[in-house]
């Protein structure tokens, strides 16, 4: 009886491996072929010949700069003021909370798609098309609901009580913010800055629409301009396709818990 | 602890001055733009030229526009696809990457996840590019493969082909996406209090009924969280039909988003592209207070 049972418990296991390891395994082969296929040389041996060749005729370096300008001044701007905002709306008397809070959910729910012919001809009148201020400053208010939404949650258990002896203790209330509060929420920042420097590094359309001149490309839409003349060129295609996706997959490696953190975070509202 | 009148009012001032640069830029660059986008809808203008007044011409037009009727019937069809299959594959994979093992939890559980989940982070470009690639009737790896394994009849022009335009573009979708509903799933599942489980156990449950009786019933309401916010993604969809738009794609791969975008950078009709926009924003604002209400009954 008892074997009988652990029979068939193996036999459970080995199903749960072989669905596991065959679900993983098809999952991962369109990136294995992509990172094989990268380093395919004609002449059928492998090398970094297509690296070297993506580095040369595409500007990988130009672009790439402009992303890390735009994801970090981004997400920098956008988790100073959506931290602030956060606090007052979590922890100081609000008159219009509710009204504020409805406006948040608005952006949360907008599709940039779209905004996208009022941010264009609005940001022509202003002069910001084709400027790194211009998209950065759109980036900053279209990722703002979000991490107000989410910040909010981690204030919301910081003990009211520790604000109150501060203030009796003569803090004044930018001292308790930058001093106290923010010290202690590193979790949550670092949530959201993981979040939404992958949201960034990956955006799409915005930039497609913002930015045309050559050096301000974002490295994606570098990428999308030029990847195109090699179509047929397969190699140098997955080539360049790795190299834009390096580094959000070592920032995915090293703050996967964050990532995952900020996914399941966004669900609680 | 009662505090006199003059701090309260200086921590109230403190408190709206915290509020003031997210609302200046979102004012600035969302509010502004979103109230330009709702005046040019009763606007005909090209950009360049003066701007007519139309007031609701243009609402008028896009109720008797096959186009927008056809993108919106394909953003169903894509929302169908990419909702049923992602989060069967998502919640099948999360019950056996949560499930008992004779060793207790499945070893190298995070490696499986790692690699079912990393997908979900590249960008549409590189999905979008790779797929294609896979995709192409010549020498894409899909072909090649059924090819090989005799079935040539099978092999077709998958992006421009009409009749699997949609279904492939859902598909490259689908694995990019179902590690997010896997992610929650298995989260939510690891999160169910261990002696339910175990009271099942002893009761004599097994694997299929504990699954089926306790864990789906238990986690329902994540499933429809992550349903609904599937649901929301389909109709604001465009990167992936744009990148992996073939050179004259066939109308079965035009959604709303592509729409909206084609008329207005491709045609310069502004108005009517931002007035394809409000209505984009009203359905998704309907399927999103659903899903605020879905989350209020559920969520704290």
């Amino acid at each position: 009886m008892k074997t009988q049972k652990s029979q068939k418990n193996t036999a459970a296991d080995i199903l749960i491996y072989a669905v596991l390891a065959i679900a993983s395994l098809i999952t991962v082969m369109p990136l294995v072929r992509m990172l094989i296929g990268s380093f395919r040389t004609g002449s059928g041996s492998f090398g970094f010949d297509n690296y070297v060749g993506i580095w040369n005729n595409v500007n990988v370096l130009s672009y790439s700069l402009n992303s890390i300008i735009y994801s970090s001044a981004g997400v920098g701007a956008m988790v100073l003021c959506g931290s602030l905002a956060a606090f007052s709306l979590e922890k100081y008397p609000i008159k219009s909370k509710k009204r504020l809070q409805l406006l948040l959910l608005m952006g949360q729910m907008t599709p940039a798609v779209a905004l996208l012919v009022p941010f264009f001809y609005y940001l022509k009148m202003l002069h910001l098309v084709n400027t790194r201020i211009g998209i950065i400053l759109v980036y900053i208010a279209l990722g703002l609901p979000f991490t107000v939404f989410l910040l909010k949650g981690f204030f919301r258990d910081f003990p009211d009580d520790l604000l109150d002896s501060a203030r009796i203790a003569g803090c004044s209330e930018p001292a308790i913010f930058f001093r106290i509060v923010l010290p202690v929420s590193k979790t949550g920042l670092s949530v959201v800055i993981i979040f939404q420097s992958v949201w960034l590094w990956n955006e799409f359309i915005v930039a497609l629409v913002l930015l045309f001149k050559e050096q301000l490309k974002s490295l994606n839409i570098g990428i999308y301009s030029t990847m195109g003349q090699y179509s047929t060129d397969y190699p140098m295609l997955f080539a360049g396709l790795i190299l834009a996706s390096l580094p959000v997959i070592i920032l995915f490696g090293f703050f996967q818990k964050q990532f995952i953190g900020g996914l399941t975070g966004s669900l609680k509202g | 602890m009662k505090n006199t009148s003059k701090p309260i009012q200086k921590t109230v001032f403190w408190g709206r001055l915290f509020l003031v640069p997210a609302l200046a830029i979102f004012g600035l660059f969302f509010i502004i733009p979103l109230c330009c986008s709702l005046v040019l809808s009763f606007f005909s203008w090209n950009g360049l030229g003066k701007m007519d007044f139309v007031a609701l011409d243009h609402y008028l037009q896009i109720f008797s526009d096959g186009t927008f009727w056809t993108s919106l019937l394909n953003n169903s069809l894509y929302a169908l696809y990419t909702i049923v299959i992602g989060n069967i594959v998502a919640l099948l994979l999360a019950l056996l990457l949560e499930s008992d093992v004779s060793t207790g939890n499945v070893k190298g559980r995070e490696v499986y996840r790692f690699l079912l989940f990393s997908q979900f982070i590249l960008s549409w470009v590189v999905v979008g590019f790779l797929w294609k690639r896979l995709l192409n009737p010549y020498d894409g790896m899909l072909n090649i493969a059924l090819r090989t394994i005799g079935l040539s009849a099978l092999t077709r022009n998958w992006l421009g082909d009409p009749s699997t335009a949609m279904l492939s573009i859902a598909a490259a979708s689908v694995w990019k996406g179902f590690g997010f509903g896997l992610v929650v799933y298995s989260a939510s599942i690891r999160n169910i209090p261990g002696q339910i489980m175990e009271a099942a156990k002893i009761d004599g449950a097994n694997r299929l009924q504990i699954a089926s009786l306790i864990t789906l019933p238990l986690i329902r309401p994540f499933i429809g969280i992550v349903v609904m916010l599937n649901l929301i993604d389909a109709f604001r969809v465009i990167d992936p039909f744009l990148v992996m738009a073939t050179a004259v794609p066939p109308k079965s791969a035009q959604v709303i988003g592509t729409y909206i975008y084609k008329t207005g950078f491709d045609y310069y009709k502004l108005g009517y592209s931002a007035a394809l926009s409000i209505v984009m924003l009203l359905i998704v604002v309907v399927i999103s207070s659903v899903y605020f209400k879905l989350q209020n009954r559920h969520g704290r």
